[in-house]
């Protein structure tokens, strides 16, 4: 375990997958955002005609109550899928960059061992974090309040320290936990040791590869929201917006049905794509960084005629 | 005299797999205590999901609901806990059984023998002494709290972190109290004590793997109950519209949602158990050999 990785390498991989496999990454963006449309189309037509305005302040009949009770279980069986599919679509990006090359089924998805493994550090990291930041934050809330008494100024002081050592200890920890997942598809057992020691004394590099994934994923998502805001203006879904705030029901802030067909083709088409390829950008590198630190030299990807792909 | 924690968390998969009718007998244990459970106390639950609806709906609830569901569950636990004592004892022994003792599968490992009854009598104590460190330590806890002052505050935080701590500590020194019980056959709560020296942290990183499979197991249960419970009137939640029918008259009205919940749950109950305590009989398994 004593290799090094290279942040340009590791990119370079994830950037290969989308190169040479578009049609995967296009199946990945696609996935997740055909549930979340119909997830939406499923929960909007559930509210659809619910009153706005006037007539939402009065006091909602029964009926209403038991479709938000059944709104509430749809929503969280939703939530649950998404997060099912997102750990399928996890694992297909790191498995993609590992196998790139190789004979590959189903758009390196599948729904076994490794999604299982993973979708358990997920939540164990997610969870453990989260726990973790909660823990610390009603700490320094409490730290902070004795202070107060002695000292406000020193109190605002420590505050802002604390709150810059919090931003600090999470980003450290994000840098030093982010080879356990790779490592436990790679090793094919859960690998929160080797993860963790994998990372001990290369936590600049890591740093550096997450903030060059983030930059990334700043830049798309402002390209794209850009876009999106320029679109939405062009097409007249904001002047139809304002115009229909007046309106009785959610139905009827809903724009053209040409509009809303358009909205779906773009976030189909393009979108799906972009998703698939923002989605291997965030991941992909830590599965190749992961493979090199394990083998002690870079990985390079097989060629694709060696392979028969 | 060495285990793999990441090996052992997949115990209770491979127990289903070497023999998949233990979720039948285990799920057929579950639905006798479901069964028993509406039998007699149908009315209740009704009560309580009315109860609590109201409190749901209410923006401001008032003390008298609170005191009135409270009052409701100290009714119902009152006979509840014996029943899940004898049954979660039947079951406890049945899954170390079918880890420590795979060859003795008949009847899904159940029985009913000294086992069983050594068994109770570990879970009985475990239960009563987390019930007392959890109460005296948060007792503690709010003393602090009740002090008003911001040091206190400071000061009961950092008691409630100890306390919580503390109880992980003792949680995962007496995890392998059952299987130990089971394999030596007799009452052994303390040996598990020397048995998890030197292994706290495998034993807790395994423990905090099965917890989260488990969740996962329920949340996969959950989209096929969902449906099912939608269809068949809500689940228990739907059995709020029934408050005030008697036994006889809320069963003929609402069985159909009471059957689909039990039968839905048992399964469901019977694979969580196994992914839940087989692995600490794994890690004992191995701990011994």
């Amino acid at each position: 375990m004593g290799g090094t990785f290279s942040i340009g390498e590791a990119l370079g991989a994830a950037v290969r997958v989308i190169r040479r496999r578009p049609l995967a990454v296009f199946v990945w963006g696609l996935t997740m955002t055909l549930f979340s449309l119909v997830a939406s189309v499923v929960v909007f037509g559930s509210i659809a005609d619910l009153p706005l305005g006037d007539a939402a302040a009065a006091e909602p009949p029964p009926e209403a109550l038991e479709r938000m009770m059944t709104l509430q279980g749809l929503s969280m069986l939703l939530n649950v899928g998404q997060l099912v599919l997102a750990v399928v679509i996890w694992t297909a990006t790191m498995r993609a960059v590992l196998r790139l090359g190789r004979p590959e089924r189903a758009f390196f998805m599948r729904l076994g061992m490794d999604e299982l493994r993973l979708g358990v550090v997920g939540i164990a990291l997610f969870a453990g974090t989260y726990i973790a930041v909660i823990i610390l934050v009603l700490l320094g809330l409490a730290v902070g309040a004795v202070v107060w008494q002695a000292s406000e100024v020193f109190a605002g002081i420590l505050g802002v320290v604390m709150v810059l050592g919090l931003i600090a200890a999470v980003v450290y920890a994000m840098a030093r936990l982010s080879l356990i997942a790779p490592a436990t598809l790679i090793l094919q057992r859960f690998a929160f040791v080797e993860g963790w020691t994998l990372a001990k004394g290369r936590v600049g590099s890591l740093l550096g590869l997450l903030v060059c994934t983030w930059v990334i994923y700043l830049l798309i998502y402002f390209v794209v929201a850009f876009a999106l805001i320029v679109l939405a203006f062009g097409t007249g879904v904001f002047a139809h917006l304002s115009q229909s705030l007046d309106g009785m029901t959610l139905r009827d802030l809903l724009p053209s049905s040409g509009a809303l067909w358009g909205l779906v083709a773009i976030l189909l088409l393009p979108g799906s794509f972009l998703y698939g390829a923002v989605m291997t950008l965030m991941c992909g590198p830590f599965a190749a960084a992961c493979r090199a630190l394990l083998d002690g030299e870079p990985m390079e990807a097989a060629p694709p005629s060696a392979l028969g792909s | 005299m060495s285990f793999s924690a990441t090996e052992a968390a997949f115990e209770g998969f491979r127990v289903v797999r070497r023999k998949p009718a233990v979720v039948l007998f285990w799920g057929a244990m579950y639905l006798l205590m479901f069964a028993l459970m509406f039998g007699i106390g149908a009315p209740s639950f009704a009560r309580v999901m009315a109860v609590a609806e109201t409190i749901e709906r209410s923006s401001e609830p008032s003390l008298s609901d609170l005191q009135q569901l409270g009052m409701i569950y100290m009714g119902m636990i009152g006979w509840l806990a014996p029943l899940g004592l004898v049954i979660g004892a039947v079951l406890n022994a049945a899954v170390a059984r079918s880890v420590l003792r795979p060859e003795q599968g008949a009847w899904g490992y159940l029985r009913l023998g000294r086992d069983e009854l050594r068994v109770l009598v570990v879970n009985l104590v475990l239960g009563l002494l987390f019930g007392l460190a959890g109460g005296i330590g948060f007792v503690a806890v709010g003393a602090f709290f009740a002090g008003g002052q911001p040091i206190f505050y400071l000061l009961g935080l950092l008691a409630a972190l100890v306390v919580i701590a503390g109880l992980i500590w003792l949680g995962v020194k007496l995890s392998l109290a059952v299987p130990i019980t089971v394999d030596r056959g007799r009452i052994a709560l303390f040996d598990s004590f020397a048995a998890t020296r030197g292994r706290f942290w495998p034993l807790l990183g395994m423990a905090i793997i099965v917890l989260i499979m488990t969740w996962v197991v329920s949340l996969l249960g959950y989209i096929i109950f969902m449906p099912i419970s939608l269809m068949t009137g809500g689940g228990l939640e739907g059995l709020a519209v029934y408050d005030g029918l008697d036994l006889p008259a809320l069963l003929t009205r609402a069985w159909p949602a009471l059957a689909a919940w039990s039968v839905v749950n048992a399964v469901l109950s019977a694979l969580q158990l196994a992914v839940l305590i087989a692995p600490f009989s794994a890690a004992w398994k191995d701990l011994r050999a």
